[in-house]
């Protein structure tokens, strides 16, 4: 657990440490989540959560189900505390002044995800929308559930119909992460955000979970109320409920005749942005693939369709026939952005159930682990989204995967193979598949 | 490769002495491998007794090495790099199955004719040759070599006339810029084939001269004037890249042709810091390539005309990112529009005295540019470098100031001789030295 929170430090460190820095949840989903249409409905501010008797604890006391010791892992540990003050750093002013926005603190779009940014007859005189993205960032304004919730007799249902919002649920706790991680429809992070200096978004809920880091135990009371709570399947929740909202972002993109580019935050960063003289591509043996062509960011639907492989066999076909068809469009224009883009949301929203309603093996774990594994030797990880997905992916099974299992073998230790692969990642504009490809090869799976 | 062209370097300006103006460049002249005729191979044209002499003959009015000097060059080697380790990975990425038997490829990288006008001694493998310039030698090789032969009657015959930038610049180009008749597609890029860039009194003059520039030859084609060539290169190259780029747009289904925007607009450090002041910049949209474009504003205020305050205001506005079809487009039309108008109302008379002045223009235009990509750089610094060592080599420059002008050039040179690690900041700083010393 500490060697994988140490390689986690690398991904944040090196690869997206702004990133969740500067980006956190909140708003849209929030707001429209979290029973903003409540009339009643107020939020507290932290200082409501932060008493030393509810969870303002300084360390974690065994007299309830919860540690108590929230507000202080989040205070001190959690770059959501940091978000808003990202808005008034150098970087933050810079980006804000690029985009003509005037002071960041006062910029809807930057609020949107930088604090929990909700209207101000809403906020009690305790809330302050420079604490960042704050508890009822994601719970939900406490207003509407604080007293019944500090009852132990009332039920965690009887709560949420209240407001408390459903973070136990990986589709509804991906849906508000992924809503300023990704971004969605009603808060689109588009490329000119990141051309003004914004930093990439890079997600994977398990991960980040860990990484935020976690400010509940995963214990028996947890994995019992998760019914039962694996990581693996959080993991392919969060991976299928990605490719959802990233398909309901890629509709209408290309919808006006007039638009010379297509909104171009939906495609793979390091595709564009690499030096030309630099020539990163080679073809495959077999492959339909061409070169200097833009690539969609299809990380979520690659992984996505690995666990269907594995867990829903039934839909890993259709997946791969969606990845066809949105590379067509790139490469030939062929097909409808938008009707492609809405038959795989209905696609990825039935994998999603689908992978929720199964139980995920130590059997399929190993599988997964493999094909993804498999993948990245053939050199197919080209890009850079991809390989990330896939190196948090191997570092969360093998971690989720019982250690003593005849399954897994690596030469050498887990935890060294884990260094090399995050350390392939480390600087973004050097990415090699073939170094990813390399350090594959030190994993052996499936090898009895 | 660097220039596929011209054998007769020069300037060459007999033609217009005349007139006074450059309403004689045609845009659409024959190309040599478009014309009727055999093409008869090197080894008729370099062969000892003739462009293959170590020695000049006594009376020769050229330099009879010319095939030894061509073979140093890189126009030699062109077919060469198809078998190259990076031209056997281009076509691999290309899916094709390799170069040599690739019209695509072979256009450029040899002299491509149809079978039925190869000569017996003709080798694609020569690669770009003389008579990939000079035209099929079938048309002129009796009659050039006759006492009484005159570059008149050989013109007349076929040769094909490289000593006029014009004809070089349509030639050249062919190759070396992406256009319509160099269809030079992005998905090349994306397969490893290295960048196209051009400017034509540059390439012409690091072609290894295999010509003398002497009496005999002003006698023949005139006065050398590389002001001149530079001028018709821009205005050429302008056009041309127009054509394309509207063409991209035209056709641009999901994403336009790529080849003609400038490469470093998105080819850039993901993690470069931005900051620009200019609200109403589009951040994250791509820019069209504009080193021409930045040139046709720099000849635009050097001469002068009723348009062409109208023609550097559309210019800046194609030089912002451009986001829609219509526009951009209507942009281009009037923009090539204006820049054929300009053209042809350059006074001849003035070039040797507009050197200096254009140097200028260019200096204080790059000099207004909020950002300078590394393609603009390159083809700020081969300008001021053609302008500077032509008005130089004529001595309509200050006396003196030349090596203020080489130390100039030095450093511009110095910040774009990497594009992994362009230093856009010394550029920019040796662009302002110079304004100062100007």
């Amino acid at each position: 657990m500490m060697l994988l929170n140490k390689h986690i430090d690398v991904i944040l460190k090196l690869t997206c440490i702004a990133c969740l820095v500067l980006h956190s949840f909140a708003y849209s989903a929030s707001i429209q989540k979290l029973h903003i249409n409540d009339p009643n409905a107020t939020y507290i501010g932290s200082a409501s959560c932060s008493s030393s008797n509810c969870h303002g604890a300084g360390v974690v006391k065994n007299q309830t189900n919860v540690r108590q010791n929230e507000f202080n892992t989040w205070f001190n540990h959690d770059p959501h505390a940091d978000a808003y003050n990202a808005l008034e750093s150098q970087h933050g002013k810079q980006i804000a002044s690029n985009l003509g926005l005037g002071d960041a603190t006062k910029a809807q779009v930057c609020l949107n995800c930088h604090t929990t940014n909700v209207a101000e007859e809403r906020q009690t005189s305790r809330f302050r929308s420079s604490e960042g993205v704050s508890c009822e960032g994601c719970h939900g304004p406490g207003s509407l559930w604080l007293s019944s919730h500090s009852n132990p007799n009332t039920a965690r249902s009887e709560l949420m119909a209240q407001g408390l919002y459903d973070t136990w649920n990986s589709t509804s706790k991906a849906e508000l992460c992924l809503s300023c991680h990704l971004g969605d429809q009603n808060q689109k992070i588009t490329h000119k955000i990141m051309a003004a200096g914004h930093p990439r978004l890079v997600f994977e809920l398990v991960t980040f979970t860990d990484a935020q880091p976690r400010h509940y135990d995963v214990d028996e009371d947890y994995i019992h109320r998760k019914k039962p709570y694996r990581q693996i399947k959080e993991w392919a929740v969060g991976q299928a409920q990605y490719g959802y909202q990233f398909l309901d972002l890629l509709l209408n993109t290309d919808k006006s005749e007039n638009t010379l580019f297509p909104e171009l935050s939906m495609y793979e960063c390091h595709t564009c942005h690499h030096n030309p003289k630099v020539i990163r591509w080679n073809r495959l043996d077999g492959e339909k693939e061409e070169p200097g062509r833009i690539k969609i960011n299809g990380s979520s639907l690659l992984v996505t369709q690995i666990i269907a492989n594995v867990v829903a066999p039934e839909y890993g076909e259709s997946i791969s026939e969606l990845r066809t068809a949105i590379r067509e469009k790139t490469i030939s224009n062929e097909g409808n952005i938008s009707e492609i883009a809405a038959r795989g949301k209905e696609l990825f929203k039935t994998v999603k159930e689908t992978f929720q309603s199964r139980i995920i093996t130590n059997e399929n774990g190993m599988a997964i682990l493999e094909q993804i594994v498999t993948t990245g030797r053939k050199g197919t990880l080209r890009e850079l989204s991809s390989a990330e997905q896939s190196v948090m992916a191997i570092a969360l099974i093998t971690k989720d995967l019982p250690r003593n299992s005849n399954y897994f073998h690596a030469s050498g230790e887990i935890t060294n193979v884990l260094e090399g692969l995050y350390k392939v990642l480390s600087d973004e504009n050097a990415f090699s598949p073939q170094r990813l490809k390399n350090n594959l090869k030190k994993l052996k799976v499936l090898e009895n | 490769m660097k220039t596929k062209i011209y054998l007769l370097l020069t300037t060459g300006i007999s033609l217009i002495v005349s007139s006074n103006t450059l309403a004689f460049i045609n845009e659409n002249h024959t190309l040599p491998t478009e014309m009727g005729g055999k093409f008869l191979g090197v080894e008729t044209c370099g062969s000892s007794e003739c462009h293959g002499s170590a020695e000049r003959w006594r009376n020769a009015t050229v330099l009879m090495k010319e095939r030894l000097i061509w073979n140093t060059s890189r126009h030699a080697s062109a077919y060469d790099s198809l078998r190259s380790e990076l031209g056997r990975k281009i076509t691999r990425n290309l899916g094709l199955p390799n170069g040599e038997n690739t019209e695509q490829c072979l256009s450029c990288h040899s002299t491509y004719v149809p079978n039925s006008q190869r000569g017996e001694r003709f080798s694609l493998a020569d690669g770009v040759t003389c008579e990939s310039c000079h035209g099929p030698g079938g048309n002129f090789l009796s009659t050039h070599v006759y006492p009484s032969s005159t570059h008149e009657k050989n013109l007349s015959a076929g040769m094909t006339p490289t000593s006029e930038p014009d004809y070089r610049a349509n030639l050249c180009l062919s190759c070396h810029q992406a256009n319509k008749k160099n269809q030079f597609k992005h998905a090349y890029y994306g397969a490893g084939h290295p960048r196209l860039r051009f400017e034509l009194e540059t390439y012409s003059e690091n072609l290894p001269y295999h010509y003398r520039y002497d009496s005999d030859y002003e006698r023949r084609k005139g006065l050398v004037n590389g002001v001149n060539s530079w001028l018709v290169g821009q205005i050429l190259s302008t056009v041309q890249t127009l054509d394309y780029l509207e063409q991209a747009i035209a056709q641009a289904k999901f994403l336009p042709e790529l080849a003609s925007f400038e490469c470093f607009s998105c080819h850039q450090n993901i993690n470069r810091p931005y900051s620009r002041k200019n609200n109403s910049f589009e951040f994250g949209t791509p820019s069209v390539y504009s080193g021409n474009l930045l040139m046709i504003k720099a000849i635009a205020s050097t001469f002068p005309n009723n348009s062409s305050k109208r023609l550097k205001q559309l210019i800046n506005e194609l030089m912002l990112p451009v986001s829609k079809k219509q526009e951009t487009l209507a942009l281009i039309r009037e923009i090539r529009l204006l820049v054929k108008q300009l053209k042809i109302e350059v006074p001849y008379q003035e070039y040797r005295l507009v050197g200096p002045k254009l140097i200028k223009n260019i200096v204080k235009f790059s000099n207004q540019e909020i950002e300078i990509s590394y393609g603009k750089a390159e083809m700020i610094a081969m300008s001021l470098s053609s302008l500077i060592t032509s008005a130089s080599g004529q001595g309509y420059l200050e006396s003196g100031s030349e090596n203020i002008y080489e130390k100039s050039l030095d450093s511009l040179y110095k910040a774009v001789s990497n594009s992994l690690n362009f230093e856009e900041e010394d550029f920019k700083n040796s662009l302002k030295i110079l304004q100062k010393k100007l």
